[in-house]
């Protein structure tokens, strides 16, 4: 967890040398080089070891941001990582960076857990509520999770709504306590 | 009172059909890091300070730290009860204790939960722990006494309701004795009494609370206690929460007093949540803001002007010196926030001078003001007689030949020395104290052997309450005039033909 804090100060710094027109572009290659790390699981691990010489390992480092849209600020981060040994925190880096992006696009990312698979027009009505709840446009990430009985449970990286049975019925258990 | 089922029933139905179908919002965060009573977490932006946190497992923490990225929390309860990743909530509420009248009588923890195993507490109102000490405007000076029951405090170092008086001494000399005594002697008073245990053994606090029992004295009084086996959050916790509790009743326009044993530990806690925090270290180590932390705790005691109620919350924090040094660095602090200083001595104390304290070092500041006119007039030059005759004393010690004026200036001193010795758990009212110090000031102790000056106090003593019982009450209300003390001789005389 601590990777999270230091990934949000790089994050922030990376940020800070974007113009908004780039965001997008930044977007995509994120998609991207996830699913590159995804697929090589080792890749990181590789990168980061003091096994291999310093220079090949920016060197590999180098290669993977080669076809990416913003391929010089990645370069130039992937080897700030590597000289620092932090390329561990590339996951949450990412994480980072694209909350900071939707943020400043006035979006964000919500979990959304659903008892069981709900129409269109349901999926609808709740996310609209959400979206009155957060201010934001949202971006939906549905779950099902038969555990939380009925209702909603929304989750953002700094928000949580709950409005499902099981939290209800807990606060009515609660409340009946005599 | 018995329920019927039917009630219970009826109850359950009115509860089920009013209750509304809800959707919870609350800000989140993630543990980053757990461990030594100290969380950090990661999110919760819009945090305040001093905001409760609860966690996944019922644990409460609060938010002491506002970093650029993320938050120092104190943990209240089982730190091992939280993981790293767990996810931490606002609850948009300053950390509350309950506080009202239901709390006399009981022990409560440093978050006013009862550990006396007598059942929950009906609080009549939440307070916040960390209030803001009143202004000017809503104060007024301290004005009435309030008695210790202990001659030598309530002559030489008179303390008023609304004042600030350290007790200050090594270990073993006394301290929590006193301010016990001053508990007990509230007995049939309207001041309702708050004990705080800092950093003590549990045994020390079962003890405290056996004797306040054994003297009646628990049915005024709340214990909050959080001991040595509780976290530094507790104990760093725990003087806010009875300052809390005592405020409660300041503000009805009553009377309280709290005694904080002792602020020594309570710093220790401090520092240890602090340099946790990774708050830069100072002096001792101690972090920059260990005076706010006293100052802002000791400034909540006040008496109230007239038109909030009139009420006062006197305060009787406890400092533990090492080897008699009052110089470190929290004694010297307390010494400079508080109102005037008990110090008690550990050579006097072994020497058999009990309470041992040391009339020259202590004093009190405002509390003169608020000292009964009936005493005032009385006590007259007792400091300076016995200063005197300490100075004296050392002299004496060469052996060289001594002329009358000295000696008698010696002999006057030892009996005044002799008076001002009272047993632990034995507060005396204040028109006895009275009269044993005006038997003393005006020499009809001189001929009396020491080893019988106890002797005839207790004559004294027995001879007032068989016989001027209604005289005692008088001699109390106002300055006692020449024929008031013409009438005080004459007992003096009654009772020292008996010796």
């Amino acid at each position: 967890m601590k990777n999270k804090l230091l990934a949000k100060r790089y994050a922030k710094a990376l940020i800070s040398n974007l113009d908004e027109s780039e965001y997008e572009d930044v977007l995509n290659d994120i998609k991207l080089l996830f699913q590159i790390f995804k697929v090589n699981v080792n890749l990181i691990d590789t990168i980061d070891s003091t096994i291999y010489p310093l220079k090949k390992r920016i060197a590999l480092s180098s290669l993977i941001t080669e076809n990416l849209n913003k391929s010089k600020i990645w370069k130039n981060l992937f080897t700030l990582l590597v000289n620092k040994k932090r390329f561990f925190i590339i996951f949450e880096l990412f994480t980072e960076i694209e909350y900071f992006i939707l943020d400043e696009q006035n979006k964000v990312k919500v979990n959304l857990k659903i008892a069981h698979k709900q129409s269109k027009d349901t999926l609808q009505e709740i996310s609209k509520t959400i979206k009155n709840i957060i201010q934001k446009e949202i971006i939906l990430n549905i779950q099902i999770s038969p555990e939380i009985i009925g209702g909603f449970v929304a989750k953002t990286q700094t928000l949580a709504i709950d409005g499902s049975v099981k939290n209800n019925l807990v606060k009515l258990m609660n409340i009946t306590k005599i | 009172m018995k329920i019927q089922p039917d009630e219970i029933s009826s109850i359950l139905k009115t509860k089920i059909n009013d209750f509304k179908f809800e959707i919870d919002v609350s800000e989140t965060g993630k543990v980053v890091q757990v461990g030594d009573g100290i969380a950090r977490i990661y999110g919760l932006d819009n945090v305040m300070a001093g905001e409760m946190i609860s966690f996944p497992s019922g644990v409460i923490g609060m938010a002491l730290n506002l970093e650029e990225d993320n938050i120092g929390c104190i943990i209240f309860g089982e730190t091992h009860k939280i993981q790293e990743g767990d996810i931490a909530k606002r609850t948009e509420k300053i950390l509350q204790v309950p506080v009202g009248d239901k709390m006399l009588g009981r022990v409560v923890n440093a978050l006013g939960h009862p550990i006396d195993g007598k059942g929950d507490i009906e609080a009549d109102e939440n307070f916040a722990v960390e209030r803001k000490a009143l202004g000017i405007i809503q104060r007024q000076p301290v004005i009435e006494p309030l008695q210790t029951g202990l001659k030598s405090i309530d002559s030489m170092i008179p303390i008023g309701r609304g004042q600030r008086e350290l007790i200050i001494g090594d270990r073993q000399t006394g301290k929590t004795a006193i301010a016990i005594d001053t508990i007990i002697n509230q007995k049939g008073s309207d001041v309702n009494c708050v004990y705080v245990a800092i950093g003590q053994k549990k045994s020390s606090v079962a003890k405290i609370v056996k004797t306040l029992e054994e003297h009646d004295a628990m049915e005024y009084t709340t214990i909050v206690a959080a001991t040595a086996s509780e976290s530094a959050s507790l104990q760093y916790i725990a003087p806010y929460t009875g300052c809390s509790i005592g405020e409660y009743f300041r503000d009805k326009g009553e009377h309280s007093l709290i005694i904080y044993d002792d602020l020594s530990k309570h710093a220790v806690a401090y520092r240890e949540l602090s340099l946790l925090l990774r708050r830069p270290p100072g002096r001792e180590a101690y972090p920059g803001d260990v005076f706010y932390l006293h100052s802002r705790l000791l400034e909540r005691a006040s008496k109230l002007n007239d038109d909030l109620g009139g009420g006062s919350l006197t305060a009787l924090p406890i400092i533990e010196t090492q080897a008699d040094d009052i110089t470190a660095y929290i004694p010297t602090n307390v010494i400079s926030i508080t109102d005037g200083q008990i110090y008690l001595g550990s050579r006097l104390f072994n020497s058999g001078i009990r309470p041992a304290i040391n009339a020259g070092l202590s004093v009190s500041r405002v509390g003169g003001n608020a000292q009964i006119k009936a005493m005032k007039s009385v006590v007259g030059k007792l400091r300076l007689n016995l200063a005197q005759y300490n100075e004296l004393k050392a002299f004496a010690k060469f052996g060289s030949d001594l002329d009358k004026t000295t000696q008698d200036q010696l002999r006057r001193g030892e009996r005044l020395v002799e008076i001002l010795k009272q047993d632990q758990y034995s507060p005396l009212p204040v028109a006895k104290q009275i009269f044993i110090i005006f038997m003393a000031n005006e020499g009809f102790l001189d001929e009396v052997e020491i080893e019988n000056v106890l002797k005839v106090e207790e004559e004294l003593f027995n001879t007032l309450d068989t016989e001027y019982k209604e005289f005692m009450e008088s001699m109390v209300k106002d300055k006692i005039n020449d024929e008031m003390k013409e009438a005080m001789r004459e007992i003096c005389k009654k009772v020292m033909k008996k010796f």
